[in-house]
């Protein structure tokens, strides 16, 4: 029997080839499905952003969601790191009616996945209105999570933390 | 033609010097985990408090769990895991590093091994973000999987 196992021509051989690449192929599609849902979190959270929509913002953070950011003082000329969590402030923000719009869009996506935890760095600029602001990196962490109320798994962003610049910007 | 090529000759010297400063910091990145790790082998706090942030965040997947579980910890937590004796100390050992920089930011995306002592623990990636004041990386944020 094993002998037969080994047997390069064997039908069980081959269907346990058959097997293997149907595996395969299946975890590299998943891959690409969470990819593909990721982007669609974050592209809802900037659509949240311009459209002054917090309930839509608050949507794709998790319960446990923390804010950080890194910013550049002109005053003093040097960076610094906001360590408190700043989600209720940045939602609230959000929910200000403006008469320019907040306008952030992703540049490119690279996306990480390891089970149900992905890492997405996405380069991005920050119009207000028609005009430009600055750019810079969102850092986001995301996390795989049964949702209480479908009962589906949805991936939920539980950190985020951004540079902003106003040079060296691809506009 | 020669201002040309001098000109050529300057770009060239620029964008070799971005390269190079890239490489470097990732370098220096890659000292600051292993310098964490180093903690963890002895036990010792001093060795990873210059490269912890004091608000650093630690998120853990359970994988192994059904449905997957996540904890959180903080600074105080992990120095008193790091200072705790132990009769088989943390060796985590890293592998495949993936280092992404913006300026003072960073993320790291690695593999590990966990191991208490000499026996293997579990395995899965650690994904930092580090942020560079005065000169400095520290670790402000670190999620890690287990399998």
């Amino acid at each position: 029997m094993a002998n037969h196992l080994f047997n390069l021509h064997s039908p069980m051989k081959k269907l346990l080839t058959f097997l293997l690449l149907i595996a395969f192929n299946n975890s590299i599609s998943a891959q690409k499905a969470d990819k593909e849902a990721i982007k669609v979190v974050i592209n809802k959270l900037f659509e949240g952003m311009q459209k002054s929509d917090s309930a839509m913002a608050h949507s794709v953070f998790h319960a446990s969601a923390k804010l950080n950011t890194i910013g550049f003082s002109q005053k003093t000329n040097q960076n610094y790191f906001v360590s408190e969590n700043r989600v209720n402030d940045f939602l609230e923000a959000i929910a200000k009616p403006k008469t320019e719009l907040w306008y952030e869009k992703a540049t490119s996506f690279d996306i990480k996945i390891d089970g149900n935890m992905a890492e997405a760095w996405v380069p991005y600029t920050f119009h207000l209105g028609e005009k430009f602001s600055h750019c810079g990196v969102d850092n986001f962490v995301l996390f795989k999570d049964e949702d209480k109320l479908s009962k589906k798994n949805s991936w939920k962003i539980i950190y985020l933390v951004d540079t902003t610049r106003k040079d060296n910007c691809t506009k | 033609m020669k201002i040309k090529l001098a000109l050529l000759f300057i770009i060239f010297c620029a964008k070799s010097q971005i390269i190079f400063s890239q490489t470097f910091e990732k370098e220096v990145i890659k000292k600051v985990v292993y310098q964490l790790f180093e903690g963890f082998e002895k036990n010792d706090t001093n060795i990873v408090a210059p490269i912890l942030h004091k608000k650093v965040i630690f998120r853990a997947v359970d994988l192994r769990k059904k449905p997957t579980t996540i904890s959180e910890s903080d600074y105080t937590k992990m120095m008193e895991g790091i200072a705790k004796p132990k009769s088989d100390n943390w060796r985590e050992i890293p592998s495949d590093f993936e280092i992404k920089i913006d300026n003072q930011m960073a993320n790291v995306w690695v593999k590990y091994k966990f191991y208490n002592g000499e026996k293997y623990s579990h395995k899965g990636i650690d994904n930092f973000i580090l942020y560079k004041e005065k000169d400095q990386w520290q670790i402000i944020y670190l999620i890690y999987t287990r399998r």
